[in-house]
């Protein structure tokens, strides 16, 4: 196997860390519904938390398209 | 397959150049000058006539200004509306060529790096200017956070700097890289649109199978009412195999549509984000620490 | 859509930001450490490391001082 396939396998597996942050999302909105569900009054409370939640898996899956690009930059 | 990165290339149309600088005319510059002309005359035609009661143009220009008055009473006070006309060119500016950009056919200005670093580094200038306009020496107490005790300083002030630095870059590159990431997944979209190779099967098994597919939609009440839930079950897979075998090419067509709804709320989100952190950047700069006592 | 009336809209802004600029602080840090390490000192990789160290600092110290300022 040449190195450009090698680079160009890399950054697909670098991309297939978004399962992850799929994962992160899905699970943080799924149980914001299920709080609100439980306890209306809290929505706005449990909110900030929420998003907060949500940048930091965000900024998770930034970091894997940055190695991505890493990679991009470093094939020959 | 088409590379997906292409509609981002820029080839000029007629070679010009100003003093060794090159200026030649491309996709970019059009577009801009599009968007400038399409801004202008929607707004002058939307502020030409004054009523009282609005009309329909003028009522969504009297929307505009007041989202954008709000947005900077929020962050930067009574002080901050000198900065109106600026904030509201860049908000509608980015606004348009994030919408525009949309359009089949046309190209994104947004998605070039360097129209976002420009408009990140002015921003960010801008405020330094105003700040030091303002403060004089004192405003380089921004690097220092109140309320911080004394032996913390050799650490916090590296890491303000570091944050300072960041302003610029992180809102060049959220721009430019929501806007290109979006495009490129409608790239790739409307090329598997182009270029999925579609079911082999006679011509007259797809006529039968959509006449099939039609009278599955029409009867799907008869048919949910005798088989119950294993017959919605069944509707639904049996109706995606069908058009699959009509007409492959369905699934990146529905794609594409969703994604090109997404697009246009990203295109609205990050033109606000962009504005709001101009206003508080600028507002940073015109309430050295002010923030604390602002707050809400 | 007046801004910071409705929750959901002023929480997807403040989140949408927070992303990128943690990620911003790290490249600033480290790019800041790597023009030390060539340009001034030629002190090998310790001052992109320290940096790097820093940027991530100011990303999470950022993160949390969004998280202080966010909107009711």
């Amino acid at each position: 196997m040449d190195s450009a396939a090698a680079a160009l396998l890399g950054m697909g597996l670098a991309a297939a860390g978004f399962a992850g942050a799929g994962v992160g999302i899905g699970y943080i909105f799924g149980k914001m519904i299920e709080a609100v569900a439980r306890q209306p009054e809290a929505e706005a409370r449990v909110g900030k938390y929420m998003w907060i939640g949500f940048a930091l898996v965000e900024a998770i899956a930034l970091y894997g398209l940055v190695i991505a690009f890493i990679i991009m930059g470093l094939r020959k | 397959m088409e590379n997906p990165l292409h509609p981002f290339e820029l080839h000029p149309f007629v070679h010009l150049s100003l003093l060794g600088v090159d200026i030649s005319l491309n996709k970019a510059v059009l577009m801009m000058w599009v968007v400038v002309a399409l801004v202008a005359g929607l707004l002058i035609a939307a502020g030409t006539s004054r009523r009282l009661v609005p009309r329909k143009l003028q009522s969504l220009a009297e929307l505009l200004v007041e989202f954008i008055r709000g947005m900077i009473l929020d962050t930067m006070g009574r002080e901050g509306m000198r900065f109106f006309p600026f904030v509201s060119t860049l908000f509608v500016f980015i606004l348009f060529c994030n919408l525009l950009g949309l359009v089949p056919g046309s190209f994104t200005v947004t998605s070039q790096i360097v129209v976002t670093a420009v408009f990140a580094l002015f921003v960010y200038s801008m405020s330094i200017v105003v700040g030091f306009s303002l403060h004089g020496v004192k405003f380089l107490g921004i690097l220092v956070p109140s309320g911080t005790p004394a032996w913390m300083l050799p650490l916090m002030i590296p890491i303000e700097l570091v944050s300072q630095l960041a302003r610029p870059l992180s809102l060049a590159v959220r721009l430019f890289a929501n806007m290109t990431a979006g495009h490129t997944v409608l790239a790739v979209l409307f090329g598997m649109l182009v270029s999925m190779p579609f079911i082999p099967a006679p011509l007259a098994v797809k006529v039968g199978l959509f006449f099939v597919l039609v009278v599955l939609i029409v009867m799907r009440r008869r048919i949910v009412a005798s088989a119950g839930i294993v017959g919605l079950i069944l509707w639904w897979c049996l109706i995606p195999v069908l058009l699959s075998i009509i007409w492959i090419r369905w699934l990146p067509f529905v794609v594409s549509i969703a994604i090109n709804g997404l697009e246009v709320f990203i295109a609205f989100i990050q033109a606000y984000i962009f504005s709001i952190l101009t206003c508080v950047y600028l507002g940073d700069a015109i309430h050295l620490h002010g923030h604390e006592e602002r707050a809400h | 859509m007046p801004p910071s009336t409705d929750p959901f809209y002023a929480g997807l802004g403040q989140a949408v930001r927070i992303g990128t600029e943690m990620l911003a602080a790290l490249i600033v840090g480290g790019g800041l450490g790597w023009l030390v390490d060539t340009y001034l000192f030629s002190s090998g990789p310790w001052g992109m490391v320290a940096g790097l160290i820093l940027g991530a600092f100011a990303g999470v110290r950022n993160a949390y001082r969004m998280a202080q300022r966010w909107p009711k």
